[in-house]
C-alpha cells in the first residue's frame, strides 16, 4: 500500500506532528518535549490550557480536498495530567468545512428539507413568498431551525445542483404559525422580514416561478468525525475515514466541501466541572490524507510511529 | 448553553461560543447526557 507524503509533511497537515518545533497551525496548544509524551520529531502539540473546558480550536491551515477522492483523518492522543477531579483529557475529535471561497460551510447553507418551488415570482423585500409544499419546513419553536433558503439559477456555487447557497435568512426567517396550505398544489410562507437582496434576480427584479427554495436547518456546528472521546493515559489513535459528500456533522463531507481545517472541542465533556484546573493533553502525528479505497486505511502501528516528518 | 433535541439528535447550544459565521455552537451530546440535564 502507498503512503501518501505531501508537501513537507507526512499527510496534508502542515505542522501535525510539531515538526518545525512550534505550534504553527495549531494555536490552541503549546508544544511538549517531555520523553513519552511525543511520538515523533521529539515534541508535539500540547493543550496546556488548565482553563480549557469546551472551547473550540480551529487549525490556521485550509486543506484542499477533492471530496470524490478518500481520505484517512486520524489525531493520536494522551492525557498527561488529569483534571483536579481526576477526570482525563476529552472532547470532540474531527474538522470543519469550507467551500471554494474559503467559507464557512453550516448545516443551514445545505438542501435537504422541505425543497419545493416557488409558484409566483417573489420580489426582494416581499414579506409572503408562495410555494409548491412547504409541508416539509419546520414549525419548531427553535428558530434556528426555521430558516428561508433560495437557490437560484444559475449560480455557479449556490444551486439546488450543489445542494448548497448562501442566499438564505438568518435564524427564525419566518414564524412557527407562518406555513398555510392554501391548497390546490400552493402554500404560502410569511417572512419575518422582507426577502433580502441578494443581487441574482431575473431582468425583471423577481426570482422567477419554479426557483428552488428549501428550509434550512442548524445542527452539529462541525464535522465530530472522531465522536468526543476521553482521552486514555496511553497513546491513543482516533481515525475516521472521509469520503463523498452530504448534510454531515460526521465523516462525510458537507456539500461543497473544498477545504478543510482541524477542529477539537477541548475538554469538552467536562466542561461544567469547574472546581480546579481542567486536564491537560498531547496530541501527535495529526494526520490527513489520501488513501486508495475505505479498506485501505493506515494501521495504528504506523500512526503512532516515530516515522512522521 | 440549551439543551435540545432534534429529530431524535440530541445537542447543545452554546450562547457563549460561535461558529466562523457568528451563529451559536451547537454540539452533539449523547441522549443520556441531553436527559440528565433537562
Amino acid at each position: 500500500m502507498g503512503i501518501v507524503y505531501n508537501r513537507r509533511t507526512t499527510g496534508l497537515f502542515e505542522n501535525g506532528a510539531a515538526q518545525k518545533g512550534d505550534n504553527t497551525n495549531f494555536g490552541g496548544y503549546t508544544t511538549r518535549t517531555v520523553s513519552g509524551d511525543y511520538l515523533s520529531n521529539g515534541r508535539s502539540l500540547y493543550m496546556s490550557n488548565t482553563g480549557a473546558r469546551g472551547s473550540t480550536t480551529i487549525g490556521s491551515q485550509y486543506i484542499p480536498v477533492d471530496t470524490s477522492k478518500v481520505y484517512q483523518l486520524a489525531y493520536s492522543v494522551k492525557t498527561v495530567t488529569q483534571s483536579y477531579n481526576n477526570r482525563n483529557g476529552s472532547g470532540h475529535l474531527g474538522y470543519a468545512c469550507y467551500d471554494e471561497n474559503k467559507s464557512f460551510i453550516d448545516l443551514r447553507s445545505l438542501r435537504h428539507y422541505g425543497f419545493t418551488t416557488l409558484t409566483r415570482a417573489a420580489s426582494p423585500g416581499d414579506t409572503t413568498i408562495y410555494v409548491a409544499d412547504a409541508s416539509g419546513w419546520s414549525t419548531s419553536t427553535s428558530t434556528h431551525q426555521r430558516i428561508f433558503q433560495l437557490f437560484p439559477t444559475g449560480h455557479s456555487l449556490y444551486s439546488a445542483a450543489n445542494y448548497y447557497t448562501q442566499f438564505k435568512t438568518g435564524n427564525n426567517g419566518y414564524p412557527s404559525n407562518g406555513l398555510t396550505d392554501l391548497g390546490g398544489g400552493e402554500w404560502s410562507i410569511t417572512l419575518n422580514s422582507g426577502l433580502p437582496d441578494w443581487g441574482y434576480t431575473d431582468a425583471n427584479g423577481e426570482y422567477p416561478i419554479g426557483t428552488n427554495v428549501g428550509n434550512g436547518r442548524a445542527g452539529g456546528t462541525y464535522n465530530y468525525a472522531m465522536g468526543a472521546p476521553v482521552y486514555p493515559q496511553t497513546w491513543t489513535t482516533y481515525s475516521a475515514t472521509c469520503t463523498g459528500e452530504g448534510r454531515s456533522s460526521g465523516s462525510q463531507f458537507r456539500y461543497m466541501t473544498k477545504f478543510i481545517r482541524f477542529m477539537n472541542l477541548r475538554n469538552y465533556n467536562y466542561r461544567t466541572e469547574t472546581g480546579g484546573n481542567a486536564a491537560l493533553y498531547v496530541m501527535d502525528n495529526l494526520f490527513f490524507g489520501e488513501i486508495p479505497s475505505t479498506s485501505d486505511t493506515l494501521p495504528t502501528s504506523f500512526l503512532q510511529s516515530d516515522r512522521f516528518r | 448553553m440549551e439543551y435540545i433535541e432534534i429529530n431524535g439528535e440530541y445537542f447543545v447550544v452554546h450562547d457563549d461560543e460561535t461558529d466562523p459565521n457568528g451563529e451559536p455552537l451547537m454540539v452533539p451530546i449523547s441522549q443520556e447526557e441531553y436527559e440528565a440535564n433537562t
